[in-house]
Parts: C-alpha cells; sequence; structure tokens
C-alpha cells in the first residue's frame, strides 16, 4: 500500500525533528518546510494527503497557509494547525478559513498521530 | 555576580530535569534524543542572541516573538524554571513593556540556562545508564 503524503510545516527544528520522526515511525511519508516560501514551492509541484502547519511561520503563516490552500488551490485536503497557547483568535480564523483540527503547543506526537489518522479516515 | 544570579543561587531553583516523558516520545531513541538536546540547546543560544541585540534596541515586538517561539521547547524538554522566565518574558513585551524588568528577566533566564544545560547533561547520561 502507498504511504500518505504528509506536509509538515515547523519553523521550530526541534518540535519538527520529533514529529517528522514519529510521523515516519507511524508510516507516513513526511516533507518538512521550515518556512512559507518552502511550503508554497512544495505545493506546487505536490499534493499532500494532509497538511500540519504551525501558525507562526516566517514569511507565510498558516493562516495564510489555509488561505492559498482553500481559495487559491482550491485543494480539499485536510489542515491541521499547531499553536500555542493564547493564540485562541488566531485558531479561530484558521477554522473560519477551512482549517479541520487544531493542537495545542507543546504537541504531544502520540495525540498528533491519531489526529492525522481520523482526518484522513474522513476522506 | 548579577543580583539575578544572586537570587537564583540563593533560592536554589534549579529542578532536577526528567527526560524520560521525551525519551518516551522518541520511542527510546538515544540518538533521537541528542539531536532534540543540540537543537533545544541551539535554540537557548539563539534566544539569548536575539535577546541582547532586543535589548539594546528596546525591540519589545521581536523579544516578545522570540519568548514565543521558545516556549514549546522548553515544555517539551520539561525545563520548567526557563518556561516560567520567558513566559514572563513574553508577558512582559506585550503588556507592562518595562525595558529595566524586560532586562531582570532575561538576566535571570542567562543565569540559568547553564545550569539548566547541565542538568539536561547529567539527566541524559542517567537515562543511557538505565
Amino acid at each position: 500500500m502507498q504511504k500518505k503524503r504528509l506536509l509538515l510545516a515547523e519553523d521550530d527544528e526541534l518540535l519538527a525533528s520529533l514529529l517528522n520522526f514519529r510521523l515516519q515511525k507511524g508510516g507516513y511519508e513526511v516533507s518538512l518546510s521550515a518556512d512559507g516560501k518552502q511550503v508554497k514551492e512544495y505545493l506546487s509541484r505536490y499534493t499532500p494527503d494532509i497538511i500540519i502547519s504551525d501558525i507562526m511561520m516566517p514569511y507565510f503563516s498558516g493562516i495564510e497557509l489555509i488561505a492559498y490552500v482553500r481559495q487559491e488551490l482550491n485543494l480539499n485536503i485536510p489542515i491541521i494547525i499547531i499553536s500555542s497557547a493564547g493564540n485562541e483568535e488566531n485558531v479561530l480564523n484558521a477554522f473560519e478559513l477551512g482549517a479541520n483540527d487544531f493542537i495545542s503547543k507543546p504537541v504531544s506526537p502520540s495525540e498528533l498521530l491519531v489526529r492525522v489518522a481520523r482526518e484522513l479516515n474522513k476522506t | 555576580m548579577l543580583v539575578s544570579e544572586s537570587i537564583l543561587r540563593q533560592l536554589g531553583t534549579l529542578e532536577e530535569i526528567d527526560l524520560s516523558p521525551i525519551h518516551e516520545e522518541c520511542m527510546g531513541s538515544d540518538d533521537l534524543l541528542a539531536e532534540l538536546i543540540t537543537l533545544y540547546e541551539k535554540n537557548a543560544l539563539e534566544f539569548i542572541g536575539i535577546g541582547k541585540i532586543c535589548l539594546q534596541t528596546t525591540d519589545f515586538y521581536q523579544m516578545g516573538l522570540a519568548a514565543h517561539k521558545m516556549k514549546a521547547g522548553l515544555a517539551m524538554m520539561q525545563t520548567y524554571s526557563l518556561h516560567s522566565i520567558v513566559v514572563q518574558i513574553e508577558n512582559c513585551c506585550k503588556n507592562d513593556r518595562d525595558a529595566k524588568h524586560l532586562q531582570f528577566l532575561f538576566d535571570c533566564f542567562t543565569v540559568e540556562y547553564p545550569l539548566v544545560k547541565t542538568a539536561i547533561d547529567d539527566a541524559f547520561k542517567k537515562l543511557q545508564k538505565q
């Protein structure tokens, strides 16, 4: 069976390393993007099965990413947003723009794996 | 000795660090945990560098942003003393905007960090022996 493709957009290398490791162990093909430029570059070539994105990223925020995917690329793939506490307004914006789920930092990789599987099962 | 250093030493704030939860998240991989510790140290040193510049230029916005970015990693590595300082730095940048207090908090961070680093190294050695 072909592995599901996952785009992880997170500029915190520490968190990205741990999540990348666990998601790969969980059977996903993971592509990492550390900023908005890399996200756009990736999306111009590939369509992942699911996107996990931090809200605060250089060049292109997670909010802009959702708008770009939903409105410009017109893609309906699941998007899970990662956010720190105190970012409630951004989380609401994210849902309004079409985010499917949200997980708060510090992210539990085990919880994220469950949420990713749940979103992919819906599609 | 800085006032904050003296206070920290008197208070003996340094806690013992338990790396076993993050080791479990690493599925027992010592190599991955070692990599995360290296990244953690890199983030802390970058924060210290950014902090020094922001304090010189009184750039509360960038300092607050840097503090915000640091929080998750500090919590992830169970280093709650530094996490608490960084949360206060972020609040100070967002709300109080008191440069003197910000300097004090930043000094607390720079004094506490080497102690935490040593504690992390010790905790990692302990974990490897188990």
